[in-house]
This record gives structure tokens, sequence and C-alpha cells, in this order.
């Protein structure tokens, strides 16, 4: 499984607000109505958000996880296409954060 | 659901729309990996009638996977060995094609060679098959769907010629396809042979609709094929068959909409459509 465009956009307009119309991200983005299915489908199979009448969510899991691996989603320290690897391991105000693992798992790559 | 970088949207949708198709691609997985053609097909639609009948038709149609053809094939065996009991002396199973240019009704005889528990003599030429029927002899034609039931006439009437030519008075025609339109019968039940179709589909929109609403259906889809560069014959599928289905990796059929499959727009440029037509 691979991170695509539409997820970090997805996930950046997640932090953001709380509740998310995907109508509105169609219309901001022009992500396509497959685009949006699949971020929809893949992320709330892994239980990250809850989708409900036309808006989406972070659960609480979802937020942690977003927590936990936002330089690597949210900062676009990274390309990509690129396999997740242990080099992915970024400063952040001198505190050095390590991924959560989870998301090889989650991902289903291998570390 | 596809691994694949989906592009992004070419039109914006009205809120109508977006939720009518983000409903259409989660009750209809399959759309996925046709996403580019559905979109494409979809900005092509005029107004809210050519958009709902394109809607209407996607939730019918029919893919039929691997899964769905190891079962036909396994049916197939079965019709031809319980069912029909032709014992192997004297049976002829032919596919239904006539020469050596590629034909889907090939890959049906060569899969169905895996699933008869009898050593039955296999063709995959009708044409050299007919020629080996003895007398008290059965041929039995293959093929994966049957539409108008034109070439399976043809066939019939080719081995019919042939028998009477060689003198041969006592033989039988057997038919077996996966697929058929439900109309097809009334052309299969004229040939008086042995017939079984495996799976019997409706008319996407004539075997759904009241007449009146049928023919105002048509002419919004006659309006959105004038899009395209289509020949008549092919107008609401191959004669008229208003066929919805695809076998997966197999070409797509004729009697198909052709606003499915066709690749060239009414000013000739070139189309992405849903499936490939070969």
């Amino acid at each position: 499984m691979n991170l695509y465009d539409e997820d970090i956009i997805f996930f950046k307009e997640l932090v953001n607000s709380g509740l998310l119309e995907i109508y509105s991200v169609h219309v901001k983005y022009h992500l396509s109505p497959f685009q949006i299915v699949r971020f929809i489908d893949t992320y709330q199979k892994l239980e990250l958000i809850k989708y409900y009448q036309g808006s989406i969510s972070l659960t609480d899991q979802g937020r942690s996880w977003l927590l936990a691996n936002r330089n690597y989603i949210l900062l676009k320290r990274h390309k990509f296409a690129d396999p997740f690897t242990k080099k992915n391991v970024f400063e952040n105000e001198n505190k050095r954060i390590r991924f959560d693992k989870s998301i090889y798992r989650l991902l289903g790559q291998r570390n | 659901m596809i691994e694949e970088n989906i592009e992004r949207s070419k039109l914006i949708y009205s809120q109508h729309d977006f939720d009518k198709i983000i409903k259409l691609i989660h009750e209809k997985p399959w759309t996925f990996k046709y996403n580019k053609g559905i979109s494409n097909l979809w900005n092509k639609c005029l107004n809210h009638d050519e958009k709902s009948l394109i809607e209407e038709l996607i939730y019918r149609f029919n893919i039929f996977n691997s899964d769905d053809v190891e079962n036909f094939l396994i049916e197939m065996a079965s019709i031809i060995t319980d069912m029909w009991e032709l014992p192997v002396e004297n049976t002829i199973i032919s596919a239904l094609a006539d020469n050596s240019k590629p034909d889907s009704s090939h890959s049906v005889i060569q899969s169905l060679k895996g699933h008869l528990t009898k050593k039955y003599e296999l063709y995959s030429d009708i044409v050299k098959a007919s020629h080996d029927i003895k007398e008290n002899g059965v041929i039995v034609i293959v093929d994966d769907f049957v539409g108008t039931a034109t070439s399976i006439s043809k066939k019939v009437a080719y081995v019919r010629n042939l028998m009477q030519k060689k003198g041969i008075r006592n033989y039988s025609i057997k038919f077996i396809a996966y697929l058929g339109m439900k109309t097809s019968s009334i052309a299969l039940d004229v040939l008086n042979i042995d017939y079984k179709i495996i799976k019997i589909m409706k008319k996407g929109i004539s075997d759904y609709c009241a007449p009146e609403v049928s023919q105002s259906k048509k002419n919004v889809m006659k309006r959105l094929e004038s899009e395209f560069k289509i020949n008549s014959k092919f107008s609401l599928g191959f004669l008229e068959s208003e066929a919805l289905f695809k076998i997966q990796s197999y070409n797509i059929s004729n009697n198909v909409f052709p606003v499915f499959w066709i690749n060239k727009t009414n000013d000739n440029q070139n189309f992405e459509s849903i499936f490939k037509r070969g």
C-alpha cells in the first residue's frame, strides 16, 4: 500500500478542521471522487478516520497516529514514492522524534 | 481497490452529481479499476438525463471475474457429461470460431479441457470439427456469449449444409454459452437445436422499463452516442442488443452499449473509454 497525493491533502486539512466536508475538498483541490473514496475506505478500515454523511473526522487513534507521524506526513520531508525506512527520523524543536513504527504495519510495508 | 495514482478531476461536479458518484463508487467497487474511463464518460454527458442513464447502466453492469468463469466452466462440463450424458465415442466439442483468428470461444474450449472428466475430441475450429462429424455423431458448439445469435445461426447452417452434402442424416447439434441475452432464445429456438445458456441477461434499458420510458431513455442514449464516432449498427450495442457485461481479461463484446467501449469522438479525437475493445 502506498501513501497517495490525496492522503497528504486530506491529513493536512484534517489537522486544521474537526469535521471536514469531502465535497469542499473536491472543490478546493479537484480531487476526483475516486481519490476521495479510496482515502475514506483505506483509513476508515485502519480506524484512523470516521466517515459520516459526507464528512470525515480523525478518530482519537488517528489523531495520535498523525501526531506521531507529523513530520513524515505533514511536512513533506519525504518523497512519496520512497519506501519507509529508518532514515525517516527528523529533528523537531530540538527534540528528536522517532516515527511511530506502527506506520509500517498500517501501511503494509516492512520496516 | 487499485494501487496506482488516480488523476485529479478535470471538472468540478455539482454537490448533487458528486454525491451520486461517491455513492456509485462505494456500491460498485469494480468502478475503481475503470475510474478514468468512467470520469471521461460522465464528463461527456450534457444533462441530468444522460448522467442518470449512465449511472443506472453502471449499476446494472455485470463484471465477471475469473472465479465466475471457473463456475461457468464447471457447469458447462456438467451439462455435457451429466445432463446431456454425451458419450465420448461420437461426440465432438468445438469452439464457435471458424478460422485461425483469435476468438473468445478459443479460450472457452481451452479452459473447458481441464474441467471435462471424459476425453472428448476438442476442436478450436468449427469448420474442421464439422468435417469430422460421423453418422449418429454429436457436435457441441461452445462460446462465451450469445447476443443476437447471428454467429451461431450461420455456423448451424454451415454444419447442416455440410451434413447434407456428405449424406449424413443422423447427427445432432448442441450449443452452450456462459452468457446470453434473454432475447437470444428467440433466434436459438428457431434453430431447433439443444442449447443451454448458463446465465441469461436482460437488455440494459428495454427489459427494465415500460416501452414509452424505454424509448425515451434510448433517445437519451442516442444523443450521448452522437458525441462519438459510432457505426449505426452498433448503436445501443450490435443490433440494439443493449448488453451490459464484461468478462474480465476478455475483449468486451460489441453487443455492449458502445459508449462503454468506443475510442473515438465524433470529431475523430482519441477517447479513453471505460473498456478497451480490440
